[in-house]
């Protein structure tokens, strides 16, 4: 076990590596220079972007600016925005905590309901039931989120009256902590009934689709023979098979929810990651962007590695392979 | 018992994870609803105002390029003086009086009891500070100062300015600078990294609050030297959108009360028939154009360097149906490079005539003879075929260049038209090899926005520009570039009206720019707001009335209410219903789930 637990490590620190190299270079790549793009004014002078230029360090080799940015970046130091001029580790920490908040409820919330609308559809396979839900789950699944963002806040303006952009009512005295909290819920509501519903379908049928494979194996055959109840074979025999493919498909899931809330963020004015990456890629900020990136990526990649440990536990044999 | 009960009992596995589901779900549901009819706020008069687009930048009045950094600190940091609204004249903010003593000296009496938001006097000193700190080369102000010649403090009240110009001293430099405290600034170790928050100005409003990418809140600031002119409301909110449709739907939802710099189109209707907003249109600040590559140097399609072929291709543009189709009747055409709200805009220029046998005519005299492939070409033998780049983040200047290359198809002129992000254009306008800067397209499409006062836009077109990325034509021409520089050596108002005026003629004439339309922002606001000009450049809510927030008040018609409750949103008695009712459709919904659960594995067996 400990020269597995070695090994993912390993293989982790070396992706991580990488993701700092690919960082680097694929922002570089896009087309256009920060300076002018973020500062498409009539009053920049020469003298004002060779001072940019030397200011953010783009005035030096492309190999000089890599190794600073790997050095700083080991350091934990990510640089200095472009745009905002402030460290990018406080604007990313903040931006991180505040998609967090509306990411890991609605992510845990999706896979409860997938597991369960999966395994009442698997059970009921090609009854009505289950293609009532497959179906349903398939639609949810490819609806843009900007439509169903939009949808939702339609339905709000017009009967809910729920708040349809940001975190909280800005500038509002609470009477006390409750009240800031309920605030921060009231706003929540939509962004995270559209983040559940977008990442819910997937989850279902997957799900029901491991649960169907899976029922039709010998083992599954042979303990209803052997005359184990329902409850035993679904939750000690099936649900205990399909928890691999659950385990894996939600730490992907939550490491890439992440970028994937970029949209949701957008629509309804989150403060958070997403909305970050959007505006700093359309301001070119280099060190913004590539602060997400890594911050994504790095939980991609961590939150598999804990999904390979977690396999290691609940599967010996992947262990020995 | 086995039978029967047997299954029952076996089942409350199941009935027990259904029900504490349910019991999360329903938890979870009824305290967002809860939640929404819970909001309490101070009773205060708020006025919230979102702003869609570009984020805030830096608190720096020296470092910054963005228009909400700029408004949102309009009344943090004083000025000398104030423009009016048709900016051709000037109020007292600092300077309670000006003296013009020569044609190139003037001199400034400060108010005495100006105090700085950390308490602290505002002498001359403060202001002599401020502009060193605008004319250092990393200042983005550098520019609006390079009248000024010499500063003398005559003592701690009064400040001598020997200037170039005067007129334009005051229109760009002393109603633009902001006045810091020089106490706390010049212990600044690098003033061009400095993010200034919190904010120490001298103005009527302070920021008490900020979160960079999502609100600024500005309240008055009591010791301000003018009491007349304080806020008439308690705190001022600037939140900050993505975009302006987010920005739109806070309004319609109550999250806010007016929406800046515009509205989108597509939910124009749905506000103009609301009667709780008021929607207008207001004098344009941000202008369209077609800028054709004439760089000598360029790599770009050289029969655009003919002046024969722009005047053609003018000729072959309908400038107000594009102006009426594109953009939805919103805009109006323009023949000068500033709109028509700036003061210095050329009104004898006239728009070139659309008379496609005229453009015909002018491209047969110069040998631009028709191909065989119906398209014209050169005496040279070069096809008169273009690519028109345009931002995709305007899909009516898109559809704008699709008319503009329809029409030329009339007089045997090809243009494709590519949209695509700014980044990708610039690398396709701005290329860089062997050390110099080349034009790479042919022609683009694409937006200026102009201060009511600025004349910084006719640098634009100065030889050399096009190294710094900002001339997208390639324009060189060595007497505008003079006429250009004695436009900081004007001694009147006459003299600079005139020299701009010529500034816009030559551009008119060699036509680098094909002028197109000037967008009219609409905006809105909640009707329970008022005391806003709607006449502004830019309206109320663009970016540049520095008086919103001075003005803003409640409509007499909703003071009462205001005071015995507040003025925060809170959702209405029908939403609290609503909310109940969702309540109680999630419980149904819930129920239903865990009947599911029940009744599956009876139907298994």
């Amino acid at each position: 076990m400990f020269s597995y637990i070695l090994r993912k490590l390993f293989s982790t620190l070396a992706s991580i590596l990488l993701i700092f190299t690919l960082a680097f270079i694929m922002f570089r790549l896009l087309p256009g220079d920060p300076v002018s793009l973020m500062f498409r004014d009539p009053r920049l002078t020469r003298e004002q972007i060779d001072y940019l230029m030397r200011e953010f360090g783009l005035n030096k080799p492309l190999w000089e600016q890599y190794f600073i940015y790997l050095l700083n970046a080991f350091r934990g130091n990510l640089g200095i925005s472009f745009y905002y001029k402030q460290p990018v580790n406080g604007i990313l920490i903040e931006r991180l905590v505040n998609t967090l908040i509306l990411l890991i409820p609605s992510t845990l919330c999706a896979i409860l309901l997938g597991v369960v609308t999966g395994s009442i559809s698997a059970w009921k396979n090609n009854k009505a039931i289950d293609k009532i839900i497959t179906s349903t789950s398939l639609v949810l699944y490819t609806l843009p989120t900007y439509w169903l963002g939009g949808l939702l806040i339609i339905l709000s303006i017009t009967y809910l009256k729920l708040p349809v952009t940001g975190m909280y009512n800005y500038g509002v005295q609470y009477g006390s902590y409750i009240d800031r909290l309920l605030d921060l819920f009231s706003h929540m509501t939509l962004p995270f009934i559209t983040l559940t519903l977008v990442s819910y379908g997937s989850f279902t049928v997957i799900i029901r689709s491991a649960l169907v494979d899976i029922s039709t194996e010998d083992f599954v055959k042979a303990s209803y023979a052997m005359g184990f109840s329902e409850k035993r074979i679904f939750l000690k025999i099936l649900l205990k098979n399909v928890s691999l493919p659950i385990l894996s498909m939600s730490a992907i899931a939550i490491g890439t929810s992440v970028a994937g809330a970029v949209l949701t963020e957008t629509v309804f004015a989150w403060p958070g990651v997403g909305r970050l990456i959007y505006d700093a890629v359309i301001n070119r900020d280099y060190p913004l962007l590539q602060g997400s990136f890594l911050v994504i990526s790095v939980s991609v990649v961590l939150a598999n590695m804990i999904a390979d440990l977690l396999y290691g536990v609940l599967d010996p044999r992947v262990r020995t392979s | 018992m086995v039978n029967s009960m047997g299954i029952r009992w076996k089942n409350m596995g199941y009935l027990k994870t259904g029900l504490i589901t349910g019991l999360m779900l329903t938890l979870l549901i009824a305290f967002e609803c809860i939640a929404s009819l819970q909001i309490t706020s101070a009773q205060q008069v708020v006025f919230r105002v979102g702003w869609g687009g570009t984020s805030f930048d830096t608190f720096n009045p020296f470092t910054t390029y963005t228009q909400i950094s700029t408004w949102s600190t309009l009344n943090v940091y004083s000025r000398l003086i104030r423009p009016t609204s048709n900016y051709t004249s000037y109020v007292p903010d600092l300077a309670e009086s000006w003296n013009i003593i020569s044609e190139d000296i003037i001199r400034f009496n400060l108010v005495k009891n100006a105090t700085f938001h950390d308490g602290k006097p505002v002498t001359a000193y403060d202001v002599e500070y401020s502009f060193y700190l605008a004319n250092q080369s990393w200042s983005t102000r550098a520019p609006n100062v390079k009248t000024v010649r010499n500063i003398r403090v005559i003592d701690n009240y009064t400040i001598e300015f020997s200037v170039s110009s005067v007129p334009l001293f005051l229109s760009q430099a002393a109603s633009v600078i902001a006045i810091v405290p020089k106490h706390i600034w010049s212990n600044i170790s690098d003033p061009s990294t400095y993010n200034a928050y919190p904010p120490i100005g001298s103005g009527p409003l302070r920021v008490t609050e900020y979160k960079e990418g999502q609100y600024i809140v500005l309240e008055p600031y009591d010791k301000f030297y003018y009491s007349w002119l304080l806020p008439k409301v308690d705190r001022i909110i600037i939140k900050l959108y993505p975009d302006v449709t987010s920005a739109t739907n806070a309004l319609l939802a109550g999250d806010i009360d007016a929406v800046g710099p515009y509205i989108p189109m597509a939910l124009y209707e749905t506000l103009a028939n609301n009667p709780q907003f008021k929607v207008f249109k207001s004098p344009g600040i941000m202008y369209f154009y077609l800028s054709f590559n004439v760089d000598p140097e360029g790599t770009g399609n050289p029969t655009l360097r003919d002046i024969n072929v722009r005047r053609a291709l003018a000729h072959a543009t309908n400038v107000t149906h594009v102006c009426e189709v594109a953009w939805h009747g919103y805009s109006k055409p323009i023949a000068s490079v500033v709109p028509t709200s700036n003061m210095f805009y050329n009104w004898n220029l006239k728009l070139y005539e659309y008379n496609v046998t005229l453009a015909s005519k002018i491209l047969d005299e110069a040998g631009y003879k028709m191909g065989s492939s119906g398209v014209r070409v050169s005496p040279s033998g070069v096809e008169l075929k273009y690519t028109i780049l345009v931002p995709s983040k305007f899909p009516d200047a898109v559809n704008a260049a699709q008319l503009i290359a329809n029409m030329w198809r009339q007089i045997g002129v090809f243009a494709e038209v590519k949209a695509m992000d700014t980044g990708s254009m610039s690398a396709i306008i701005w290329q860089n090899a062997d050390g110099k800067v080349r034009l790479g397209h042919d022609i683009d499409l694409w937006d200026w926005n102009v201060d009511p006062n600025d004349v910084t836009i006719f640098d634009v077109f100065v030889s050399g520009r096009k190294l710094t990325g900002i001339s997208d034509s390639g324009y060189s021409n060595p007497d505008y570039d003079e006429l250009y520089e004695r436009l900081f050596e004007a001694k009147t108002t006459d003299e600079l009206y005139s020299i701009t005026y010529k500034l816009q003629e030559i551009l008119y004439r060699d036509l680098p720019y094909l002028n197109l339309c000037e967008i009219e922002p609409i905006q809105a606001h909640s009707v329970r707001f008022t005391g806003f000009n709607y006449d502004w450049p830019s309206g109320p809510f663009g970016g540049n009335d520095w008086l919103t927030f001075l003005n803003v008040r409640l409509a007499e018609t909703t003071t009462t209410l205001t005071q015995t409750t507040q003025t925060q949103s809170t959702a209405p008695t029908t939403s609290d219903q609503t909310m109940l009712l969702a309540a109680l459709v999630a419980v149904i919904i819930v129920i239903i789930v865990v009947a599911a659960f029940l009744i599956l594995p009876r139907m298994r067996r």
